[in-house]
């Protein structure tokens, strides 16, 4: 069993065996949150070491007013944007305006349809959706985070957390019934 | 049969309540809602800990190491103002015989330190690199 105090009081006097169980605990929702965000996969491991270190240098600041998992969350999610804009690849692509503009691109997904491998086609879809509703997606379905811990890592009022998870849901839901229509299965 | 709207769908298939009719949207949300549920099939490399605990080690190791020569700077600074000091009260003319030494010297004690520094630099880099 994981106990977050004694683990991070651990850490705090120098522990490294209690960090490497730390990061043991929370590299797959440290990576859920980045894979979704940055794409270059590359860079994928450096972020996740990156968010990690941040982790353990302000480890002390954390005063378990949140959960340790929110804070980290927080943590990976902000290194993942700066990490983005800093290399100006991604966010550009996205809709920061009008969301009722985006389409879904036609080539790829559906020839994965067809091989039925539904997960992946899904995951496809959701790769190109605007970064805001990725990562509502992930922080709510694979990380299991109430829409209120979502505003706290993201920074995102509440009711918008809210309205990206139906909108991205719906609009994933309308491609999925069009390429479900279009391969007759 | 009753027409879900999309809300009361997603609010139902949250909940794992499924309505008894079928329908395209129900079909297509369930889909969804099944992929949502599971994580990319690629991830971390199986040492990523490892890794970064080394990471974590070196960084503070790399600090400990600017600590000492900081201190280093600062012992030897303070030592030698002490024995110029000492020596302008024992004997001016030892003290100003000894700053004259110093000035004639002075390229070679940049260079002496400067090797120092240099080696102790070169030298971590190539510990670092065949670690």
């Amino acid at each position: 069993m994981f106990n977050e105090k004694a683990v991070v009081s651990d850490i705090l006097k120098g522990n490294m065996r209690s960090f490497e169980l730390l990061v043991n605990q929370y590299e797959r929702l440290v990576f859920y949150v980045v894979h979704r965000i940055v794409s270059r996969a590359e860079d994928m491991e450096d972020i996740c070491q990156e968010v990690f270190i941040k982790v353990h240098k302000s480890l002390n600041s954390f005063q378990f007013q949140s959960k340790l998992s929110t804070w980290i969350a927080r943590i990976a999610y902000l290194t993942a944007v700066n990490h983005v804009r800093k290399y100006k690849n991604e966010l550009i692509a996205d809709y920061p305006d009008g969301f009722e503009n985006f389409h879904f691109t036609n080539d790829n997904p559906e020839v994965l349809l067809t091989q039925k491998d539904t997960s992946a086609y899904i995951n496809q879809l959701i790769a190109q959706l605007p970064v805001q509703y990725r990562t509502v997606l992930t922080l709510y379905h694979l990380n299991e985070f109430s829409c209120a811990e979502i505003e706290e890592i993201t920074g995102m009022p509440e009711g918008t957390v809210k309205s990206n998870l139906f909108r991205a849901r719906k609009m994933l839901k309308e491609k999925i019934q069009t390429d479900l229509k279009n391969e007759s299965i | 049969m009753k027409d879900w709207n999309d809300e009361e769908l997603q609010r139902m298939l949250e909940q794992g309540k499924l309505p008894l009719e079928e329908g395209e949207d129900l079909e297509a949300y369930e889909l969804l809602f099944k992929a949502l549920k599971k994580g990319p099939e690629v991830g971390l490399s199986r040492n990523f800990a490892a890794n970064v605990v080394a990471r974590v080690q070196g960084k503070a190791s790399r600090r400990d190491v600017v600590k000492f020569y900081l201190l280093a700077l600062g012992i030897i600074a303070v030592a030698s103002i002490g024995v110029y000091t000492i020596f302008m009260r024992i004997n001016q003319h030892a003290a100003s015989w000894l700053t004259n030494s110093i000035a004639s010297y002075k390229w070679a004690l940049v260079f002496l330190l400067v090797s120092v520094f240099v080696i102790q630099y070169v030298d971590r880099k190539v510990v670092k690199r065949m670690a």
